[in-house]
């Protein structure tokens, strides 16, 4: 068995683009959450879409299969969308006091769930690179432990900045809530 | 409102079914846009420029004259065979820049000090081949140039050419920093932001 995969041919450039292809498109979504987190415009968008696809296509072929292939693919589109520090998001300020919002009793707020997300969108905005990359994996479900293996930093900070970031979200989405800033 | 009642939600807007762009295969043979990536492009075509400029000066200062500074084609030369070494080690540094495939606090610290590195090297080769090149070749020129300029100009003429000398260096210094400081300062403080980021806590 081992000297058969010792044989093994290399797969063709033309076999391997196949198989990429079907990676990517098993996971598009993941790969535009990325670039609509850390982008403002369409254009950015398309731009930051294109260069973490050239960044996994030049990595492909060295992938070895040493890690999950889920954690190969975000680190390197994490990696790309981070360092790429041409791109300044625009950040709204959002300005709210210590003491908490005013009591609008009889306001009624349109609280249907895809206001939440998008609301939920717009703070995860306001976040920093690494914050962003935290919450996202979060919210994808990912054990700390592989969130660990794709950024580096130990479970227990990740938990700890996890409870903070929850702590932020909390605060700049009652701020959109009540309308301040 | 509490990020984990919104997790659900979060993750069917990934399980969408989202076409592949059409042009997805084209995109695989395009150029990388990321800064290191034109960083290396630009490199290369500034040692294609210094090689072709440095080839035609030397040839000049041999020839013109009848070979009288040809010192100055020498100390070119020279310079030339230092610039290729100054090009070839930002190579070296810029494509050690970037892991994308590592994870990403390592990748990130390793891009802060091959950046800082980099930024070092840029600034330290600018500012001392300047006053280097203008001694040197100074020289060569006084001791060079027969009638107007004797073997002993005197103490005087010294004196100034040291002292034009000292201001180049002064001025070559401020002017390296404020430039090095305009193309990458803006960088590396990101960088050390984002490290910060990831460091926090632990």
């Amino acid at each position: 068995m081992a000297q058969a995969q010792q044989h093994q041919p290399k797969l063709s450039n033309q076999a391997l683009q196949q198989q990429f292809l079907q990676l990517i498109e098993a996971n598009q979504g993941i790969l535009h959450k990325i670039c609509g987190l850390y982008t403002a415009t369409p254009a950015d968008h398309q731009d930051l879409y294109q260069e973490i696809i050239i960044q996994l296509w030049r990595s492909f072929a060295g992938f070895r299969g040493d890690s999950k292939f889920s954690t190969w693919l975000y680190r390197i589109a994490l990696n790309t969308a981070i360092s790429d520090l041409r791109r300044q998001k625009r950040k709204i300020a959002i300005v709210f006091t210590e003491a908490g919002p005013p009591a609008i009793a009889d306001q009624a707020m349109d609280t249907t769930r895809e206001d939440q997300l998008r609301q939920l969108h717009d703070a995860i905005g306001q976040l920093g690179e690494i914050e962003k990359a935290i919450v996202m994996l979060y919210l994808e479900e990912r054990s700390y432990e592989e969130m660990e293996e794709i950024l580096g930093v130990s479970q227990n900070n990740l938990r700890v900045k996890m409870n903070r970031i929850k702590e932020k979200l909390r605060k700049l989405t009652k701020a959109v809530e009540y309308g301040a800033g | 409102m509490e990020l984990d009642s919104l997790k659900e939600m979060w993750k069917e807007a990934s399980d969408r079914v989202m076409p592949v762009p059409a042009n997805i295969l084209s995109m695989l043979q395009k150029k990388s846009q990321r800064p290191i990536a034109k960083m290396k492009r630009n490199l290369w075509w500034e040692c294609v420029t210094v090689i072709v400029l440095y080839t035609a000066a030397i040839v000049y200062y041999f020839v013109a004259w009848h070979g009288q500074y040809r010192e100055l084609g020498i100390l070119l030369f020279l310079t030339g065979v230092f610039c290729l070494f100054y090009y070839w080690r930002k190579y070296r540094l810029l494509s050690s820049m970037e892991c994308v495939s590592c994870e990403v606090k390592s990748n990130m610290n390793r891009q802060l000090g091959m950046l800082e590195k980099y930024v070092r090297f840029y600034f330290i080769s600018g500012t001392a081949l300047t006053p280097i090149c203008y001694f040197v070749a100074g020289f060569i020129v006084i001791y060079k140039t027969p009638g107007k300029l004797t073997l002993n100009p005197g103490t005087s003429f010294y004196v100034i050419f040291i002292a034009v000398g000292i201001l180049i260096t002064v001025a070559v210094y401020y002017l390296n920093r404020w430039y090095v400081h305009k193309l990458y300062g803006q960088h590396v403080k990101k960088l050390q932001d984002i490290v910060a980021q990831m460091n926090d806590v632990e």
